[in-house]
């Protein structure tokens, strides 16, 4: 009798296992991260050992930063915030000296110089103009020093009429050149829009990010790193409001442009036919590190069209995304030859009206200082910026670089850079016949009667939707 | 030290291959759009301003509305060449709901020199034009020779309505109909309208287009 109670709770029990495990495999990677993050607190707090703070479970930001925002404990008391521009700049300057010196131990023991240049381009012929600028600059003639180029991911003159098309967007170019370079050939360049199909995917299997689609491009083209300029998101930023309460200024990834040097047109134009094509994840050898940006800039730049308040609340993390950005090249080491990206920018639809005032709740798209751009002018500026990408050709030296980084962001800015990140997510079964059809009568109930119900929140996943067999 | 340097434009530089161009054709017309519409938007506002409503030159004659269950009160009496129209302006001014409700709660005669009458109600007007102290009551063709305007307060709503109607009010006759005085919206609404066009024209203009050096 025993024996046979005992057989029946074993088999209740690999039932229940069975079915927690296909619960598990059903779980995107951001959720799996955090189960992980729970089991492992559990078994910490089983094993007796300290589990910390359950607020900072998960969170990016650990330490006096983490603790503040996740509301463990109250935000220091700071004086005044500065105002004038050039005792601001003062006091920028003696905060990042002091974090400079923090890192210079982490520091690569061989690595290169990291310059980043920013143009002023207008939104509608912004690519054609980074493209002239990179020749024009010489850059273009001398991509094995060039580490990448990227859309600033900042929205200037918010109010301005018209869009982004004849607007001012800027662009950053990271590089190694120092001095004054002749006038090179005009770069080649691929735009790939995400609303394409370019990647054949089924239902549950992860979506590529923007860099493996490039990456793979690039591969197939026989276009290594020191022949890349960069590749960068072709991120575009627009209001979009349907009445006051919904008003959103979105971030939102159109597609990916890559860059090369000029005598790799034709092989880009050839790599690009016969998609959509199987693309599994990064190419070997390759590297794409995504870092968190915004928790951060949440604790350091509260309000995004102000300067960042200084003295910091938090003095120990970066300013700016640039400043994370350079961080990571200088401590991993990365040679400019081996990379094929380095970009401050979005990877899901971003609402930029969110930390528009310092008020709980309260969105705005003005206020703040006129802040200078890249042509000298200065204009209104909503800071955005939510990821950092570096797409590199790893190297034996590199593995030691990201154990280094990992120190250093551990150790020293006490935050979890890769955690949350939610990148490659299962690409989501479409929507039936019946749904869509109950969607279209609730988009003509809405119509006639002028009130708008919930939000359809569903963005596709990039280049790869419908997914295949759908 | 700050992480960025700051390049200017990405073209127009040395060794650019690139040029921004505007067209000035482009700008010309968005200049003219834009100042023409403010024009003729400003002139267009003044004109409504200055003409709307009973004007001095126009006046015929000036009367009183009689109040409701009250004595009736002398006619406004003038003289017309032809047959001409004549609008019937009360002085009214107050709230919008209180002056709609007096407006509707008149009714005027006209007393032909034929002997032929026209009768006409605030309430039966279609729309009544009102300035800031003055507002329609309508619209009647005269006879040539002596014509004659009474108007008295008619039952219109309820009891808190006639309440209002039972005191006398001031009115006055002027030539011409109500939409003489609104001359100025065929300047105010072209202009507006040019004005805005102007504007994406404008913003069309400054981007510019690019062009090889």
């Amino acid at each position: 009798m025993r024996r046979l109670l005992e057989s029946a709770i074993s088999k209740v029990e690999e039932a229940a296992a069975r079915s927690d495990a296909k619960a598990i495999a059903k779980l995107t990677p951001a959720e799996r991260e955090r189960y992980d993050g729970w089991v492992a607190r559990t078994a910490a707090i089983q094993a007796g050992e300290a589990a910390g703070d359950p607020r900072l479970q998960g969170t990016v930001l650990q330490g006096p930063a983490g603790e503040v925002m996740h509301g463990v404990a109250k935000a220091p008391k700071t004086r005044e915030a500065i105002e004038d521009p050039a005792a601001w700049d003062e006091r920028m300057r003696v905060e990042r000296a002091a974090r400079d010196e923090v890192r210079a131990p982490y520091l690569a023991p061989s690595r290169s110089p990291v310059r980043i240049t920013r143009v002023a381009t207008r939104g509608k012929t912004q690519l054609t103009e980074v493209c002239d600028y990179l020749a024009s600059s010489g850059l273009a003639g001398q991509p094995e020093l060039v580490y990448g180029a990227y859309r600033v991911p900042d929205l200037i003159s918010a109010g301005r009429l018209g869009g982004e098309g004849g607007g001012v967007v800027e662009w950053d170019i990271v590089h190694a050149v120092e001095g004054a370079s002749p006038p090179a050939a005009a770069p080649a360049s691929l735009s790939l829009a995400a609303k394409d199909v370019w990647v054949a995917r089924a239902v549950g299997e992860p979506a590529p990010l923007d860099e493996d689609l490039a990456l793979d491009v690039l591969t197939r083209a026989g276009i290594g790193p020191e022949q890349t300029l960069g590749i960068a998101r072709d991120v575009g930023i627009s209001h979009r409001s349907s009445d006051e309460s919904q008003s959103r200024i979105e971030a939102v990834v159109h597609g990916v442009h890559a860059i090369a040097a000029g005598g790799a047109a034709a092989a880009l134009g050839a790599a690009v036919r016969g998609a959509p094509w199987r693309v599994d994840g990064v190419p070997p050898g390759v590297v794409v590190d995504v870092l968190q940006w915004d928790a951060i800039a949440q604790a350091v730049h509260p309000v995004r069209q102000h300067r960042a308040p200084l003295p910091s609340p938090f003095p120990y993390l970066p300013l700016t995304p640039q400043e994370l950005l350079r961080s990571y090249l200088e401590i991993v080491g990365i040679s400019p030859a081996d990379a094929y990206s380095a970009q401050v920018t979005h990877h899901r639809s971003f609402d930029l009206m969110g930390r528009t005032s310092a008020k709980w709740g309260v969105r705005r798209t003005g206020g703040g200082p006129d802040l200078p751009c890249a042509d000298g002018k200065p204009r209104k500026r909503m800071a955005g910026g939510h990821h950092i990408v570096v797409a590199y050709r790893d190297q034996p030296s590199y593995v030691e670089g990201r154990a280094r980084f990992e120190a250093y962001a551990e150790g020293e800015l006490h935050a979890h850079l890769r955690r949350g990140l939610g990148l490659r997510e299962p690409v989501p079964k479409p929507a039936g016949r019946l749904q869509r059809t109950v969607e279209r009568v609730g988009d003509v109930v809405e119509f006639f009667s002028g009130e708008s119900g919930m939000e359809d929140g569903f963005v596709p996943p990039r280049y790869c939707w419908p997914p295949r067999g759908a | 030290m700050s992480d960025v340097e700051h390049a200017g434009w990405a073209v127009g530089g040395p060794g650019s291959r690139l040029r921004r161009r505007r067209n000035p054709l482009l700008g010309l017309l968005a200049f003219a759009l834009i100042a023409g519409g403010v024009a003729a938007f400003a002139v267009g506002l003044v004109r409504l301003i200055n003409e709307a409503g009973p004007s001095g030159d126009g006046i015929l004659a000036r009367g009183t509305v009689a109040a409701l269950n009250g004595p009736p009160t002398p006619p406004a009496a003038f003289r017309t060449a032809g047959a001409e129209p004549v609008t019937v302006w009360l002085r009214a001014g107050g709230l919008s709901n209180v002056r709609e409700s007096i407006v509707a709660g008149t009714a005027c005669t006209l007393s032909r020199p034929d002997g032929s009458t026209a009768e006409f109600r605030g309430s039966r007007q279609g729309a009544s034009v009102e300035t800031d102290a003055h507002a329609t009551i309508g619209t009647a063709t005269t006879g040539a020779g002596a014509n004659a305007v009474t108007c008295r307060h008619v039952r219109f709503g309820g009891i808190r309505n006639r309440n209002r109607l039972d005191e006398q009010r001031p009115f006055i006759v002027e030539l011409g109909t109500p939409a003489d005085g609104l001359r100025g919206l065929w300047l105010l609404l072209p202009g507006l309208s040019a004005a805005l066009l102007g504007i994406p024209v404008a913003l069309r203009w400054r981007a510019g287009s690019l062009r090889q050096a």
